[in-house]
């Protein structure tokens, strides 16, 4: 009996411990700039999101935006999403979607007053980026931008992109 | 019944064993459930001039598991920087524990909110101005297709951390169109002086694939020896063609909700800049009296040059001007390894009128390596004596990405009353580790004014070194 309870308490811990490999992004539900609600998880599966906290008062932001749009150009094919959230408070709200449409940027804006989303994922002031895999799971965080940040994150990407390539020809191999 | 319910003995022990088994277990099992984030800043300042050291720190760390978020915020201020009305002390500041259902969402503990645009509540923090006014209390809140729901009540921090009076707050927007959205907010607080009060407002909103268009009116009753007052605020954006046209509209009487605590923050419109000359001669917004307008005009020339003008005007009720807002603006990206920002302007308050002028170029070696020049010349004319002097703000950085950035950071003027006339310092900022930013001031920086959405602080002079470090886990 007990020789029973110790490997049915082994088995279950590893197999939960198992699942804790994965670092699925925190969701959240944000308006966009139509007042439309965007949720996040709902838009897993589809391919790789960047995630990028950004202000219209944030000069590195501005540059760093002029920077994904390259890189949502490159990449788009491959299913990838930019949900650039604006962390601007009441005062310039109304100046996301002026700045948004002036500079036609391809991304999703999102708009996120209380900067509770940009709380959410541990970061404290704007541009902060992050980098989910087709699952949704968390891959690589940056906060600030330098000329050359975009490098790396194109890289990631790429690593990215060349994974699914390979699971999809290994699936397209086993049938 | 007369038997012992507690066991003893061995069976006791075989017992303890296997319920210290199940704990280890539970503690796998939900280990590997639950999710943690967290975030550290810090700050510490070495001021040689005066021989006074200030150090802050906030911890933020919370957990979560399926629909549960729970977190906390250890903060410590010993002491708090001059500007800051924290008192000295340290503790758990925040702390919270939220469950989410589909489109549900409720939290218990602290949190922060904004209703409307902020016109009759707003609790929300700006750590550079250290401002920190969260609720603490309970939130509602529920999305859908057709009307979001937003019910809180609870109590707001002040800038020194005391909570004040109860307040409960909802609202209600209702989305009948995808191109509609129109609600309600309404505030109700019993305040120990004045008594019972209430405030609230309606708004709505229209999305074109042309513009958009804002409108919010605020009401308060409060007793009578409070006087009656307004807030109304209309924003418009019109896309035609490339050209974008922002409007913004201001018009607020007797309407800053403060008794102690300050609940509301209404929109400013006025131009919000980003470069420290122009934003030192900002105005501090009075939501008691003041009503104007801004309108602002960008126009993409290339894909890598646009041109942006605005103007912005706020008067007080008897139509004396407060502050006046002319700027302009041209960036161009030519070649591709240079970025050029080009900006200039007037400003006119109460005590002066400035004539502004800023060049930023930033020149891209290589992937990786990028140079970056800023200057910022200020020339100002007092109108009760006519006096003239200019303030000069030169910055000069190397980066390294991702790793760090060193900047020469300078400042000269030739204002008479200034307590001296040149200012120095240098900046490291450095990712250490991965998710670990350094930053590493030493010099002098010169005193002025910080202001972000109509709040400002009067940031002290300091002469010395600032060490601030933040890293996320």
């Amino acid at each position: 009996m007990r020789i029973f309870a110790l490997l049915f308490f082994t088995i279950s811990t590893l197999i939960f411990a198992e699942k804790s490999n994965n670092n699925i992004a925190p969701d959240f539900v944000l308006p966009d700039l139509e007042g439309n609600n965007y949720r996040l998880s709902e838009n897993f599966g589809k391919g790789p999101i960047i995630i990028n906290f950004w202000a219209t008062w944030c000069v590195p932001c501005r540059e760093e935006m002029k920077k994904l749009r390259k890189i949502f150009n490159e990449y788009e094919k491959d299913g990838l999403v930019i949900v650039a959230i604006s962390v601007d408070d009441p005062k310039t709200v109304s100046r996301v979607k002026n700045f948004i449409k002036s500079r036609n940027y391809p991304f999703k804006v999102l708009l996120d007053t209380n900067s509770e989303t940009l709380q959410l994922y541990q970061a404290k002031t704007p541009p902060y980026t992050a980098l989910l895999d087709y699952e949704g799971n968390l891959v690589y965080t940056h906060s600030g931008f330098r000329q050359g940040d975009e490098k790396i994150l194109e890289q990631k990407i790429i690593e990215l992109v060349e994974q699914l390539k390979k699971e999809e020809s290994d699936t397209e191999n086993q049938k | 019944m007369g038997g012992n319910i507690f066991p003893t003995g061995l069976r006791r022990a075989r017992l303890q064993v296997l319920f210290i088994l199940f704990l280890i277990h539970l503690d796998f099992v939900l280990l590997a459930q639950i999710s943690h984030q967290g975030n550290n800043y810090l700050e510490y300042s070495i001021d040689t001039k005066n021989d006074e050291r200030y150090f802050e720190d906030w911890l933020d760390f919370s957990l979560q598991y399926r629909n549960w978020r729970a977190g906390i915020r250890y903060e410590f201020h010993l002491p708090p920087q001059p500007f800051s009305l924290d008192t000295v002390g340290q503790g758990i500041y925040q702390r919270f524990i939220e469950y989410s259902y589909k489109n549900f969402t409720s939290r218990l503990g602290n949190f922060y909110t904004m209703l409307g645009r902020g016109l009759v509540l707003r609790a929300f923090e700006e750590r550079l101005l250290r401002w920190d006014t969260n609720a603490d209390g309970i939130r509602l809140l529920y999305y859908s297709n057709k009307f979001d729901l937003e019910l809180l009540g609870g109590r707001m921090r002040d800038r020194t951390g005391v909570r004040r009076d109860i307040f409960q707050a909802s609202q209600f927007t209702y989305k009948p169109f995808s191109l509609m959205q129109a609600g309600g907010t309404f505030v109700v607080s019993k305040f120990n002086i004045p008594g019972d009060v209430y405030w609230g407002s309606v708004f709505s909103m229209l999305n074109f694939n042309f513009g958009d268009f804002y409108v919010e009116y605020a009401g308060k009753d409060f007793p009578e020896s409070i006087p009656e007052g307004y807030a109304v605020y209309l924003a418009m954006n019109l896309f035609l063609g490339p050209l974008s046209l922002l409007t913004e509209y201001k018009d607020y009487e007797e309407y800053k909700i403060e008794e102690g605590v300050t609940y509301n923050n209404p929109p400013t419109a006025i131009r919000e800049h980003l470069y420290t000359l122009l934003n030192r001669k900002q105005p501090e917004q009075n939501a008691n009296n003041e009503k104007g307008y801004m309108m602002q005009a960008v126009y993409p020339i290339k894909e890598n040059a646009f041109l942006t003008g605005s103007y912005s005007r706020t008067n007080n009720h008897n139509n004396d001007l407060q502050y006046e807002d002319i700027y302009f603006q041209v960036e161009l990206d030519y070649p591709a390894y240079l970025e050029w920002v080009w900006a200039g302007g007037q400003q006119k308050d109460l005590v002066a009128r400035y004539i502004n002028f800023v060049n930023t170029t930033s020149f891209n070696i290589s992937d990786f390596n990028s140079i970056k020049f800023q200057l910022e010349h200020q020339h100002a004319k007092t109108h009760a004596t006519n006096r003239q002097y200019y303030d000069q703000l030169i910055s000069l950085s190397f980066s390294r990405a991702p790793d760090w950035t060193i900047s020469a950071l300078s400042e000269r003027s030739t204002d008479q009353t200034s307590e001296q006339e040149f200012w120095l310092g240098f900046q490291l900022d450095a990712q250490i580790f991965p998710n670990y930013d350094l930053t590493i001031f030493a010099g002098s920086r010169r005193k002025g004014k910080l202001c972000l959405g109509g709040n400002c602080v009067n940031r002290p002079a300091f002469e010395g070194l600032e060490f601030r470090l933040v890293n996320r886990f």
